[in-house]
């Protein structure tokens, strides 16, 4: 009986063992980040991949148990050929029933409070604004725009102030962020014309269609912030009654009435994406994979996540901004580039204008990190290395040293 | 049509150009009749140009193309069958009837929409109310609705005595009627479920073809890759995984029982013809361009814009699924009364086998929870056609709503895809093992719990959703719960195996395999509800892995291990057990090849529902490899599907004999001949014990009619249940 025990028990090793070696292979081969995650460039990313792994070792564990028993099973408790016979009769057993009650119970009450101890330490003040300038809150802003399919980035301070000092600056469509520095996305899915008319050029790349960029331009502004700017009971009343003028206008159109000059008027004015009636666009999903975070675009409600980048992206990390969220044709190519700068760099970066910024890409700002911190002009440093890139679109660190 | 087609019923041979000639001529009267329509309708201007040539034929337009294949379909039928068909209720009066229901359906939306001075064509309304008049018709033609119209009259109902529509005396003609024999019925769910998943695995692989490598090369653009994957989403949730449990429990719930039928035999045929028509509206939409919005369909990706905007397949989507929801909650009514109702006296709740528990908490769960999808579809519905804001922002709406609504049924509906197969594989373990199953009551409580676990949780899809942020602490306590009942069914199942006598057959090795891929999905599941790691796999292939797990490496097995354990007792024949062998092997290897490399890509960062993953692939080689591996895994899954249908169709004919009892189970299906008589018994049976004692001498679980210690078996029995139901007719 003894014996027999100590045999189950190197099944269950066993069991593990070859679980584990399946379960670690892509470590051994195509060896990609650390076998499993991406790169990791939050700092809150580090208790995420804690939390991974152990639930990875405790899965191991358990699938070793159960499914050593039933390899165990398998191996000693079969049939002989032509046995006609019946195994023993047992019925249950109270005890270990109960046993196996209590302590899953308790192993996943253990990993619920634990990872609600990683979220809270990873939200501080995103939800509750008591704790908004406690250490580990944001520190400011980025408004995130998904469209289909593209992503626009504004940036402003931890008040609300655009950075670069300028209202009607123009988003971008990478997303630049400063090193050390815990950064809040508010996030939103909104075709608007100033987010979208004049990056429409970087965007169109994406598209599947060709055809499909010239509808950027025809893009009316401003629906999207008309949801969130209703402070008064008046702007509440007058948007009510302009949704329900345009929406009569709409119905007027769609059973194929005639409608008049001020209706046509009305639904000049909202904007326009692929069809007449689309007002707004669908959800999305903003994710950094090296950030480990992410939370989706939803039209009409800001959605909020933040995170702390912790090292600056050089040449060889193309890391991107990906849609999660199936959103229609063109979802696989929702991307677009990121990356981490110095504060220093940052600043300089998100007071060019936009003419500027077409050289201080990502895949730019990434090779500059080449040159190191000290840097005197990075308007020459950057045309320098946007010329370089061009014309090899694959140079790397060595090329940038050596030309410039 | 190469070969001549001779029809009983008119019992002339039919040439090949005959057929031709009514494909064309139906084809053509449908075109040139819903021209002239439209034309008369003002839906359009006529003026002899090469498009105009083009609608008219048909070939454009998703609506004439439907209308057009059903004149096509329509004129075929009419040439082979000769007119004597349509004169009695059938297959073929139905498939008749369809096209004449959504001429009518369409017919009356244009009046009306002409009385009330619109346009009188328009997409949406008239294609909805076409499908519904159609299906009402379809049915007619199916005789399915004559009954209760003569009982609704007053007039006697006379069916109800003389069976005609009952069994397959017949042969497979009788597979072909409104038959309302549950294991006719079950039968035919079971054919019709393997066709769809044919269907839905070649959606499959077309998906897998274009993963193979980064770039798109299988599909012209994304549009074309959405529409597979959702199709092959669809398809196996809707059309295979839950009604291939309403086959298995319909041919075998009412002889475990001990009754004759189910409790509403004629409700049981119509769920299954409903089942049918929704099924082929969502095939119907392939050609015309399907739904490309996933299974989930979600808002507003699914609701904004007019039907033109998003696709007419997304209408068919809508009603299809409102079609097979309905079947599955007349199907759900139809188990809760015959397993309260109709079980034989001594079947107490606790002598019921654990399949007989699975199904019935399933049924409650498709009670509770299907009108909630159908609601969810019926708001987008309503959005895209009507005009409605249930999820445009901008006009008041909430899109989130949408996800709230719709997870409310579809994490239980994960329940309702599993629950059956948990006890099946009870009742197959038990047998094959030759040992009681381990712990019998907290199986079947541990059943319930899941049950009411899973209406609790639904918002663990919905972490990163942007949903209030304080619903994450519960749902994810919650549904980190629902591991204990469940590791309850996997203590059951591993220690009925200990000191047991477990006999390696093809049933038992799919319950084996099953054990470890569900496991894995179970431990997927509980990493998946820690709200950190969540947010970060949200959306990625770790989730496509965690429900391909739970779901193929769950459910699947569960339903292959019960057609094996079965396919003697519904056909009489035993199977090749080296082919149902290979068929397993290929699927359990290739399965976990395709879905245990699926973590590590999502853990990595490839989102699922994309066509394409340059990008991906750029920075992270080994996603390419992975991806490629993937795809020989889903290859081999399908070569093991082909082994199985060939296996399954040639033992059909030609298999040896099983006898009654070839796993010499206890369970009362098993007592009958293989296949069952008409009625199942001949005469009620009594039941007397529990239903896995294996190991005790003597032990029995029922009685038959007639055996030694019937009558005072039945008297002991009577006497803690009077109200017994009668005994059946035959």
């Amino acid at each position: 009986m003894k014996g027999q025990w100590g045999k189950l028990a190197g099944y269950i090793v066993g069991t593990g063992a070859v679980a584990t070696a399946i379960t670690l292979l892509p470590a051994r081969i195509g060896i990609d980040g650390n076998g499993w995650l991406p790169d990791l460039i939050s700092s809150e990313g580090g208790a995420i991949d804690d939390l991974f792994w152990g639930l990875t070792i405790m899965s191991l564990v358990i699938f070793a148990i159960v499914c050593g028993i039933v390899v165990y099973s398998m191996v000693h408790f079969r049939a002989a050929p032509g046995d006609l016979g019946d195994g023993e009769h047992i019925h249950g057993n109270a005890k270990m029933e109960v046993a196996w009650i209590v302590i899953p119970s308790i192993i996943v009450l253990v990993i619920g409070v634990l990872s609600y101890v990683v979220l809270q330490d990873n939200e501080v003040g995103l939800y509750d604004k008591a704790a908004a300038k406690k250490p580990g809150a944001a520190e400011m802003v980025v408004d995130v725009r998904g469209f289909s399919f593209g992503w626009a980035f504004r940036y402003e301070t931890k008040e609300g102030e655009p950075l670069s000092g300028d209202e009607d600056a123009v988003p971008s469509s990478e997303l630049v962020l400063p090193v050390d520095k815990v950064v809040r996305f508010n996030v939103l899915s909104c075709s608007g014309k100033e987010h979208l008319g004049r990056i429409q050029e970087q965007v169109s790349r994406e598209l599947a269609a060709g055809d499909e960029a010239d509808e950027f331009a025809e893009i009316e502004p401003g629906i999207c912030e008309r949801e969130w700017d209703l402070t008064t009971d008046e702007d509440q009343k007058a948007a009510e009654e302009d949704a329900t003028r345009t929406y009569e206008a709409l119905m007027k159109r769609q059973d194929g009435k005639q409608i008049n000059d001020e209706e046509q008027a009305v639904l000049d004015e909202q904007p326009r994406f692929h069809g007449d009636q689309q007002f707004i666009d669908v959800n999305h999903a903003f994710w950094v994979p090296e950030a480990r975070l992410k939370i989706d675009a939803i039209s009409g409600l800001r959605t909020y996540v933040q995170w702390e980048p912790n090292h600056v992206t050089g040449p060889d990390d193309n890391y991107q901004v990906v849609c999660a969220e199936l959103c229609g044709t063109g979802h696989n190519g929702m991307r677009t580039d990121m990356c981490v700068v110095d504060q220093e760099t940052f600043d300089w970066w998100a007071k060019l204008d936009e003419e500027a910024r077409r050289d201080a890409t990502c895949t730019n700002l990434r090779l500059l990190t080449c040159l190191g911190g000290d840097v005197d002009d990075r308007d020459d440093a950057i045309a320098d290395v946007a010329k370089l890139s061009k014309e090899d679109p694959d140079a790397a660190c060595d090329a940038v040293k050596e030309k410039i | 049509m190469t070969a001549p087609v001779r029809t009983e019923t008119t019992g002339m041979p039919m040439r090949p150009g005959a057929g031709i000639l009514g494909i064309v001529g139906g084809w053509v009267f449908a075109a040139v009749v819903l021209t002239l329509f439209r034309i008369w309708s003002g839906g359009l201007d006529w003026n002899g140009s090469s498009a105009d040539w083009k609608a008219a034929l048909g070939l454009t337009g998703g609506d004439f193309l439907l209308v057009s294949l059903a004149g096509a379909v329509l004129g075929l039928l009419l040439t082979i069958a000769g007119r004597d068909a349509f004169r009695r209720h059938g297959l073929l009066r139905a498939l008749a009837m369809i096209g004449v229901g959504y001429a009518v359906g369409a017919a009356l939306t244009m009046l009306v929409r002409t009385a009330f001075g619109l346009v009188p064509y328009s997409d949406g309304p008239v294609i909805v109310f076409g499908i519904v008049t159609a299906y009402a018709f379809y049915i007619a033609g199916m005789g399915g609705w004559q009954s209760w119209f003569w009982y609704a009259k007053g007039d006697p109902t006379p069916e109800h005595e003389d069976h005609s529509n009952h069994g397959a005396r017949r042969g497979w003609r009788d597979y072909f009627i409104f038959n309302t024999d549950h294991k006719v019925i079950g039968l035919q769910y079971l054919v019709a479920v393997f066709f769809f998943m044919l269907v839905g695995g070649a959606m499959a692989e077309a998906v897998r073809a274009e993963l193979a490598n980064p770039e798109l090369q299988f599909f012209a653009d994304g549009s074309q890759y959405n529409q597979a994957m959702s199709l092959h989403g669809v398809i196996m949730l809707f059309l295979f995984i839950i009604p291939v449990f309403a086959g298995l429990a319909n041919y075998v719930i009412p002889i475990m029982l001990g009754a004759p039928d189910m409790a509403y035999p004629r409700l049981n045929a119509l769920s299954f013809w409903t089942f049918v028509f929704g099924g082929c509206v969502f095939l119907a939409s392939i050609p015309i361009g399907t739904f490309e919005a996933g299974w989930t369909n979600y808002a507003t990706l699914s609701s904004s814009g007019g039907p033109a905007e998003v696709g007419l397949g997304q209408l068919m989507w809508l009603m299809g699924i409102q079609l097979v929801g309905a079947s599955s909650i007349m199907t759900a009514i139809n188990f809760i009364v015959t397993i309260v109702a109709m079980r034989a006296p001594g079947m107490t709740m606790w002598r019921m086998p654990l399949f007989v528990w699975g199904n019935l908490t399933q049924a409650l769960l498709i009670t509770f929870g299907t009108p909630f999808v159908a609601g969810s579809q019926f708001m987008v519905l309503f959005d895209l056609v009507m005009g409605t804001n249930f999820f445009n922002s901008m006009l008041g709406g909430d899109p989130i709503s949408y996800q709230h609504i719709f997870w409310f049924y579809s994490h239980p509906a994960v329940y309702i895809m599993i629950l059956p197969g948990f006890g099946l594989i009870t009742d197959v373990i038990t047998t094959h093992a030759r040992k009681p199953a381990f712990g019998y009551r907290a199986l079947a409580i541990s059943t319930i719990g899941i049950g009411f676990l899973g209406f609790t949780v639904w918002a663990h899809h919905m972490f990163t959703s942007g949903m209030a942020p304080w619903l994450r602490l519960p749902m994810m306590i919650l549904t980190m719960l629902i591991a204990v009942p469940t590791g309850i069914k996997v203590l059951g199942w591993t220690a009925t195996l200990w000191k047991a006598k477990i006999h390696m057959t093809v049933p038992m090795l799919w319950a084996l395999g099953f054990l470890f891929t569900f496991t894995c999905g179970g431990l997927t599941g509980v990493m998946l509800a820690a709200v950190p790691f969540d947010i970060h796999v949200q959306d990625t292939y770790f989730v496509v892995a965690h429900f391909h797990y739970v779901l193929f490496g769950g459910s699947v097995m569960t339903v292959f291990a019960g057609i094996y354990h079965w396919f003697p007792k519904m056909t009489g024949r035993m199977f090749d057990p080296g082919l149902g062998k290979l068929h397993f092997w290929l699927m359990f290897i290739g399965s976990n090849v395709t879905f245990f490399p699926m973590h590590w890509l999502g853990t990595l960062g490839m989102p699922r529902r994309i066509a394409d993953y340059q990008e991906l692939a750029a920075n992270y080689p080994s996603v390419h490899g992975w991806n490629a591996v993937i795809t020989i895994g889903a290859l081999m899954q399908g070569l093991g599907f082909v082994v199985f249908l060939y296996n399954m169709s040639t033992s059909w004919r030609r298999g040896p004999l099983a006898g009654n009892n070839p796993w010499r189970s206890h369970t009362l299906e098993w007592q009958v001949t293989s296949p069952p008589p008409l009625f199942n018994f001949h005469g009620t049976p009594v039941v007397v014990g529990a239903p896995y004692d294996y190991g005790l001498p003597g032990a029995k679980h029922a009685l038959l009619h007639g055996e030694p210690g019937y009558d005072e078996a039945l008297a002991e029995a009577l006497k803690r249940r009077p109200a017994a139901p009668a005994p059946a007719a035959h």
